[in-house]
């Protein structure tokens, strides 16, 4: 079967593919790589093929299940979500449905996109196509996952947080693209922390990624942190060259706590694009240490309020009702959340209580104003900033459980300062070291996907 | 712990709240790295520029059923446990 994704939706266009066979030929293959790998939480068996027209005719694609799809369950990860069933579409699967894109399924992730690894999952961990003793890191590894697996044209709808699509597609060898906060409507996303909440887009190729951003951007009445940016056709910066381009390395993301496999598989990026003609320099982001500390803070925070409408009445998880209102409140959540979950609710109830609240969270958004203007100033004098997407390989599942909780969100190093400053960003997969895949990140500044796009294609031409 | 445990509904037993305790305290003693660093800065709530947008106050009827995923109702509400 023919897995380029513009092939196939000019083969569709054409009449040349029968697309409801296609579709049958696809979910059964999905049937294969669930029983392989697990990047599903639900195959969508009722998928059929809707519109022979659109930018997305015919094409299948996946959505990660913190998305609301109408009448597909969708969990967010979580079982305190088990059984819900939205009655609505969250408005990029509208937008994706709309111009002929096929729904086949719902991608695993750590619940409420509570991790870096994809091994905080309600309904089994999603395993690495690349090698399956190892990650496929989180919190978007099934929609990372499927997308290296598929052996048939597809993309991915995921979501980022603080680094929710990079990390996966880093792991797994593919394209992720975290758009700026405010492109995507979030309407129908189950939020973790509503002011960096990103959906995006993972896919094999620049090209497909850009191609289903470009679906899903734009402004939405029903969100109204979205933003009236222009939408844009971002294909069309595919194959543009990047002579003349001026990027910089901060030299904080390659330094001692960066695993020297991947500088090396990221150094061979820069030597190709230094060929193509780009000016690469190295610049400094001093306020990169306190980046997990105030990113976390500000998840943590908003992660507590937003878990706080789980109270097992109107959907999802619910139990016999006996006692009042706490006694029943309690033991639903305390039955539905699991151990990451309940983690983040402690730390962030705990860090908004009365006389701790200037002391963390007011401190970490003043944080984020002194980041997002770190950021401003670099981008005032480069195209964009380039760097490892991930500061090791991808790791086995045996090495994950040894971290603590501090281990592992120090993890998130590279990628948490942009997701914090809603700066858009896309890793492309450089190549491998030691048969694993190594993740290359550009980060742009706001409103700048297409220049990435740009960048990233240049990486991808032979 | 306890009083974080019933600000946050949720029942932990005493051996799960050493261990959340634990773990807690090391991730506070990680976020310390905040106290070196002086900002003056203002807070920035969104990592953009945020308008208000109100839109009309008009009444819309939905086409699904609010109650569709409801295990308990009754008519047409939400049946809950008891309050006060």
């Amino acid at each position: 079967m023919e897995t380029s994704v513009r092939a196939h939706i000019e083969a569709v266009k054409n009449g040349d593919v029968k697309v409801d066979e296609f579709i049958e030929e696809v979910l059964e293959k999905c049937e294969k790589i669930q029983s392989k790998y697990m990047p599903f939480i639900t195959i969508n068996k009722k998928a059929e093929a809707t519109s022979q027209k659109g930018k997305l005719a015919g094409l299948p694609i996946s959505v990660k299940d913190s998305i609301c799809t109408e009448g597909i369950q969708t969990t967010a990860g979580s079982k305190i979500l088990e059984g819900y069933i939205p009655p609505f579409d969250a408005t990029s699967v509208i937008q994706t449905k709309r111009e002929g894109g096929i729904i086949i399924g719902k991608t695993a992730l750590d619940e409420f996109g509570f991790g870096t690894f994809s091994t905080n999952c309600a309904y089994g961990t999603p395993k690495n196509p690349n090698d399956p003793t190892r990650a496929c890191g989180g919190s978007s590894g099934g929609a990372g996952c499927i997308t290296a697996a598929a052996d048939f044209p597809h993309i991915a709808i995921a979501q980022s947080t603080g680094g929710s699509i990079t990390a996966p597609a880093a792991f797994t060898g593919t394209v992720g693209i975290t758009p700026t906060y405010g492109r995507v409507s979030r309407y129908g996303l189950i939020d973790y922390a509503n002011s960096m909440d990103k959906i995006g887009v993972i896919g094999k190729e620049v090209y497909d990624a850009a191609l289903l951003l470009s679906v899903i951007s734009g402004y939405d009445p029903l969100d109204s942190t979205s933003s009236e940016e222009k939408p844009e056709n971002f294909t069309s910066y595919v194959g543009k060259d990047v002579k003349g381009m001026k990027f910089a390395i901060p030299k904080e993301y390659v330094s001692d706590t960066t695993d020297k496999k991947v500088v090396a598989g990221f150094m061979k990026g820069v030597e190709k694009l230094r060929s193509m003609g780009a000016i690469i320099e190295e610049t400094s982001l001093p306020l990169t240490k306190y980046a997990v500390s105030s990113y976390y803070l500000i998840a943590i925070a908003e992660a507590s309020t937003n878990l706080a409408k789980y109270c097992g009445l109107r959907y999802g998880l619910q139990q016999p009702i006996v006692g009042d209102f706490d006694t029943y409140f309690s033991k639903v959540r305390t039955a539905g959340f699991g151990n990451e979950a309940k983690r983040r609710i402690l730390l962030g109830t705990y860090a908004r209580m009365a006389g701790y609240r200037d002391a963390y969270y007011l401190k970490a958004l003043k944080v984020r104003g002194k980041i997002i203007k770190e950021f401003k100033a670099e981008f005032k004098k480069y195209d964009a900033l380039i760097a490892p997407s991930m500061p090791i390989l991808p790791p086995k599942f045996t090495d994950i459980d040894k971290l603590t909780p501090t281990e592992v969100y120090n993890m998130d190093i590279l990628t948490v300062a942009s997701n914090m400053a809603g700066i858009p960003s896309l890793s492309f997969p450089i190549g491998k070291a030691d048969g694993l895949p190594v993740g290359f990140q550009i980060m742009g500044d706001h409103f700048t996907e297409g220049k990435l796009i740009q960048i990233g294609s240049s990486l991808e031409a032979k | 712990m306890e009083h974080i445990c019933l600000l946050a509904r949720l029942n932990l037993t005493e051996a799960e709240m050493d261990k959340y305790a634990r773990e807690l305290s090391d991730v506070l003693g990680a976020f310390k790295v905040l106290d070196s660093l002086d900002v003056k800065d203002e807070p920035a709530f969104h990592p953009i520029e945020i308008k208000d947008r109100l839109r009309e106050d008009e009444v819309k009827t939905t086409k699904w059923n609010p109650l569709g995923n409801a295990k308990a109702t009754d008519q047409k509400y939400f049946k809950g446990p008891k309050i006060i």
